[in-house]
């Protein structure tokens, strides 16, 4: 499966692309939430999203409410991975449509975690 | 306000799940004096809402190098500018995401900016230290600040 990384800090988007090839994921990146629309839309091959909340221009919850007006994106899972950690923004996300949330920090495991919960990964 | 011992919480456990380093706190207050004289870096990031302030990480530039260079996993010297300021950005929107609950009310945060010299001051006009903390990282100071902006004075 090709999962779509996007992050504004190119730190953090080698930390996830590094995580996600080693459990043998295709990785594309992008910086933003207008280019990660964007790969979505060219690349009919992403069945996962790892999408930022606070990013330059539109962020990662209006991308996740962009992704899910489309019926298109419907198989599309989206994880919010993200700094953004009131209780009160991580219930926005996920009734925007985000199937999982991750808190930054986090670890290999907490991210293998969701993966495996949402069966996008079979447990080791 | 934010104690102390909870900034040094957050900072542990970033600093151990991301770059895997362990990190001490060490009870100076004297920034200006360990970082004259070295290249060092700043990070901010600024809340804005319920609380106005901002999240700032200093430290020196062969700290950040060696910290960049675990997040991009790659040699400390192979490593551009941008790449060693953008992973200090990030670690400091880190520390801010986790900050930010403990402050009252609901506020955002902006994108990282980050400035690197040689004793240069930064200051975040109109705005008082709410905590700081000094680290030891490596061998290294790193120093965590939380300011807060003043109220602007009420109208006569
Ligand atoms: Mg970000």
């Amino acid at each position: 499966m090709k999962v779509l990384v996007i992050d504004d800090s190119r730190a953090m988007r080698a930390i996830l692309s590094k995580i996600m090839s080693e459990l043998g994921f295709d990785v594309v990146t992008a910086a933003d939430g207008r280019e990660g629309l964007d790969r979505l839309g060219e690349d009919d091959g992403i069945g996962l999203v790892l999408v930022d909340w606070n990013l330059p221009g539109m962020n990662g919850y209006e991308l996740v409410k962009a992704v899910r007006r489309d019926p298109a994106w419907d198989e599309v899972r989206l994880i919010m991975v993200t700094t953004e950690t009131e209780r009160e923004n991580v219930s926005r996300a996920m009734d925007a449509g985000a199937d999982e949330y991750v808190m930054k920090p986090f670890t290999k495991d907490v991210l293998l975690e969701k993966l495996v919960f949402l069966g996008l990964v079979k447990e080791s | 306000m934010v104690h102390e011992d909870e900034i040094v919480q957050i900072v542990q456990s970033i600093w151990m799940s991301i770059l895997g380093l362990g990190i001490v706190a060490d009870g100076t207050n004297s920034m200006q004096e360990r970082l004259s004289g070295r290249r060092t870096l700043t990070a901010c990031v600024h809340l804005t809402g319920a609380f106005e302030g901002a999240t700032l990480v200093f430290c020196t530039a062969r700290l950040a190098r060696r910290m960049s260079s675990v997040m991009f996993e790659t040699p400390p010297e192979a490593l551009s500018v941008e790449d060693v300021q953008d992973a200090l950005g990030e670690l400091t929107n880190m520390i801010a995401g986790n900050v930010k609950p403990l402050l009252e009310g609901s506020s955002r945060l902006s994108l990282p900016s980050v400035v690197e010299g040689l004793d240069y001051r930064m200051i975040v006009p109109g705005s008082r230290v709410l905590s700081q903390v000094g680290f030891e990282c490596e061998g290294e100071p790193l120093h965590v600040t939380i300011v807060q902006r003043e109220a602007p004075p009420a109208p006569a």
